[in-house]
């Protein structure tokens, strides 16, 4: 378990996606209050996470989740393949790492983490007992 | 009063492409997170090649342009979208192929 926070400034590449990108729920949303990071959502029901990680691969990425956290470590790195020379690069190699405390308990087997297109996409669906419940009430008999 | 109804205007992002050079090709490579294929469109008009988005779901299109070096050969461009990374291979013509204009 990492114990030190590591604050890296999002990266001009990150700042384009993001730009662009804000992840269209259903569910009304809530901002975990993070510093400038939008990455993090929350509803009643569960936190997701959503971030453009192009041409990451699977062993790039590393993911730890507990009760009241998540930690994302990702690293891409450019590299010119054989025989081509680089005639122009404005694309950046990125690291990522960010540690994130989350308030209500979530279910950690139930953690789900997706890369598609680019994109991971987290989901961290809420502890039973941190949802709200609906109390019925018995009729008076 | 009427309202027309106009089509809101997407905002056009710049994606970030690199360009690479081999002894037979140039090759593309930009960033497209979350862009299927379906809505990706690649054209090539009078050595002008236009990368483009078209999504009906977001509020922003990715769009960019760039003129072809005279050695691309614009049969052979080929492009494949993998894991949110296009990549355009323009093959360079090779200078021996002159087209030969049979006479009948």
């Amino acid at each position: 378990m990492l114990n030190r926070f590591i604050e890296l400034d999002p990266l001009r590449t990150m700042d384009l996606m993001l730009d662009g990108l804000f992840p269209e729920m259903s569910a009304p949303q809530r901002r975990v209050r993070t510093s400038r990071a939008t990455e993090l959502r929350e509803n009643e029901d569960q936190y997701t996470f959503e971030l453009a990680m192009p041409g990451l691969k699977e062993d790039e990425l590393d993911l730890e989740v507990g009760e009241n956290f998540l930690e994302v470590k990702a690293a891409r790195s450019l590299d010119v393949p054989e025989g081509f020379e680089l005639r122009r690069r404005e694309r950046s190699g990125f690291e990522f790492q960010r540690r994130y405390q989350l308030p209500d308990r979530v279910d950690v087997e139930a953690v789900e983490a997706k890369l598609e297109r680019g994109i991971l996409k987290i989901t961290l669906p809420k502890h039973a007992s941190e949802k709200p419940r609906k109390i019925a009430v018995k009729p008076a008999s | 009063m009427q309202n027309a109804k106009k089509l809101p205007q997407k905002d056009h992002v710049t994606p970030l492409v690199d360009v690479l050079e081999s002894g037979e090709s140039f090759r593309l490579v930009a960033d497209l997170p979350g862009v299927p294929d379906e809505a990706l469109d690649i054209s090539v008009d009078k050595r002008v090649l236009t990368l483009s988005t078209v999504r009906e779901d977001s509020e922003w299109e990715y769009h960019r342009t760039f003129k072809l070096p005279e050695d691309v050969d614009l049969d052979g461009i080929a492009a494949s979208l993998h894991a949110g990374t296009l990549t355009i291979e323009l093959p360079k013509g090779t200078q021996s192929r002159v087209r030969k204009v049979a006479l009948t």
